[in-house]
């Protein structure tokens, strides 16, 4: 019983809150921004915890990775603790301003993540070379777009023939784009329809 | 394995090989191909160029630091002119954690601090948590959103702030987005306050964001490093844009020609095979 008051508590007080911001969103009463401010304010804190919630989450599963001595993953856990309690620390201590935490940023983290992002890239070359194998005439329609894509993002193709400008620009700007607004507005009436569930206490999955 | 030994394995190693040579080649040796500078970078160059000098900038860094290979030319070449254009401006991070480092990385590398006075032309910002409700925080009331700057000096301290209060101030919102920071900023800063916004994005969220350009909501949709190399080249100022258009253009070229031959290697095979 307590358990469902609680239940039905919590799905009251998210219910009041959606629609108080909702309400407050279009109409334009001074009172109502004033608290719908500080409102927005208890969300940012909220959302500093998240990143709090993360940071223990992680150390939580990587300190339990080293404890079980997982197979081949418990060195590179020790390894994401080290660096993650190293650059932990001196930001507390030194702040991020301090030049021993920019040199760690600008020297040791923008070339790992920029390494880690550009690997993607051979992945993809490869990805692409055995999807562009004509089997059938279906590849072959899913090719054509495709490779005139290729040609429209590539700036030498325009400069032997300027008609892959306009033709590239049309598969993305008309074809491409027509086919990810229709998901859009599919996910966004989704995502209305998912809020009014929340706001009219329908939709209860979220209190777990 | 084929009757050749050449296994998928050994086939992806060998188009790396040729793709990176098409990478370091241009890099070492920049070749210098032509490239057509197209409507979109143009027409943010405008809304930059027009801008009455000394006009508020909202400038969101809401990439993360992997993706500034992509973001990055654009946003050092739009950074580099609202600053040459004496613009004030003010940045923050939407979705990145990492933009208040990146902006200041930026104001170091251009040498801002020699021309521009950092709380009276620039102000930098912290990482606000909270994404959608951040930026509606920050539109409303920029002073109750940030007590301090990103070096924890209080707002009253800065003279910038004087005339910063909301989204309203605003006669210009950049976003430098791998991130969500485009949609954050049309849905909130556009809906509301009618907010002219220039995004500078990734080439594959180019489509997704797409829909925002064409309802208005957006006025100038940057993607990838070549729109970064047509703005590079719209304010006379080569970077990191315009030399990897050289590798951009080999490895395009590299792919559709490798596409060709191992589809007519295939293609006569399969024939051989049926004979």
């Amino acid at each position: 019983m307590s358990k469902y008051l609680k239940s039905l508590g919590a799905l009251y007080f998210a219910s009041a809150i959606a629609l108080f911001i909702f309400i407050e969103y279009y109409l334009a009463v001074p009172v109502l921004s004033a608290a719908s401010k500080e409102l927005q304010g208890f969300a940012i804190t909220a959302g500093g915890f998240a990143i709090v919630l993360g940071f223990t989450e992680m150390a939580r599963l990587h300190l339990t990775r080293i404890r079980k001595k997982t197979a081949k993953e418990w060195p590179f856990s020790i390894c994401l603790l080290v660096a993650l309690g190293v650059i932990t620390i001196l930001g507390l201590v030194l702040t991020p301003r301090h030049w021993i935490y920019q040199t760690l940023f600008g020297n040791v983290y923008t070339p790992l993540d920029s390494a880690m992002y550009a690997l993607t890239g051979f992945y993809i070359i490869s990805a692409t070379f055995r999807a562009f194998r004509i089997r059938s005439m279906d590849m072959l329609i899913f090719m054509i777009p495709a490779m005139l894509i290729l040609m429209y993002n590539g700036p030498i193709f325009a400069a032997v023939w300027e008609g892959f400008g306009p033709l590239g620009a049309w598969l993305v700007d008309v074809a491409n784009t027509a086919a990810l607004r229709a998901y859009r507005i599919t996910a966004a009436v989704g995502a209305v329809v998912f809020t009014v569930r929340v706001i009219l206490g329908i939709e209860r999955r979220w209190l777990g | 394995m084929s009757k050749s030994g050449l296994t998928p394995a050994r086939m992806n190693y060998i188009l790396w090989a040729i793709f990176l040579a098409f990478m370091i080649i241009p890099a070492v040796r920049p070749i210098g191909i032509p490239f057509p500078i197209g409507p979109e970078a143009k027409h943010a160059y405008e809304l930059v160029q027009n801008l009455p000098e000394g006009s508020l900038v909202f400038f969101s860094v809401d990439a993360s630091i992997g993706g500034w290979a992509e973001v990055g030319p654009g946003g050092e070449a739009l950074f580099q002119h609202v600053m040459a254009k004496r613009h004030r401006v003010v940045f923050v991070a939407l979705t990145a954690p990492d933009g208040p480092l990146i902006a200041e990385q930026m104001v170091n590398k251009y040498h801002v601090k020699d021309t521009r006075k950092y709380g009276v032309d620039y102000v930098i910002f912290p990482y606000l948590p909270g994404g959608v409700t951040a930026a509606m925080a920050m539109a409303d009331d920029f002073w109750k959103a940030f007590g301090k700057d990103y070096y924890g000096s209080p707002l009253d301290t800065l003279p910038i702030m004087k005339d910063v209060h909301g989204a309203k101030d605003f006669k210009l919102a950049i976003t430098l987005d791998n991130n969500a920071g485009t949609e954050t900023l049309a849905t909130q800063w556009w809906t509301k306050y009618k907010t002219v916004i220039i995004s500078q994005t990734m080439v594959m969220m180019y489509s997704w964001l797409r829909p925002y350009k064409d309802g208005g909501q957006v006025e100038a949709l940057l993607s990838g490093a070549r729109h970064g190399a047509e703005y590079e080249y719209l304010i006379k100022s080569p970077g990191a844009g315009m030399a990897s258009t050289d590798m951009i253009s080999l490895t395009h070229a590299g792919m559709v020609i490798a596409v060709i031959i191992s589809n007519s290697v295939y293609y006569f095979v399969r024939k051989g095979e049926k004979k």
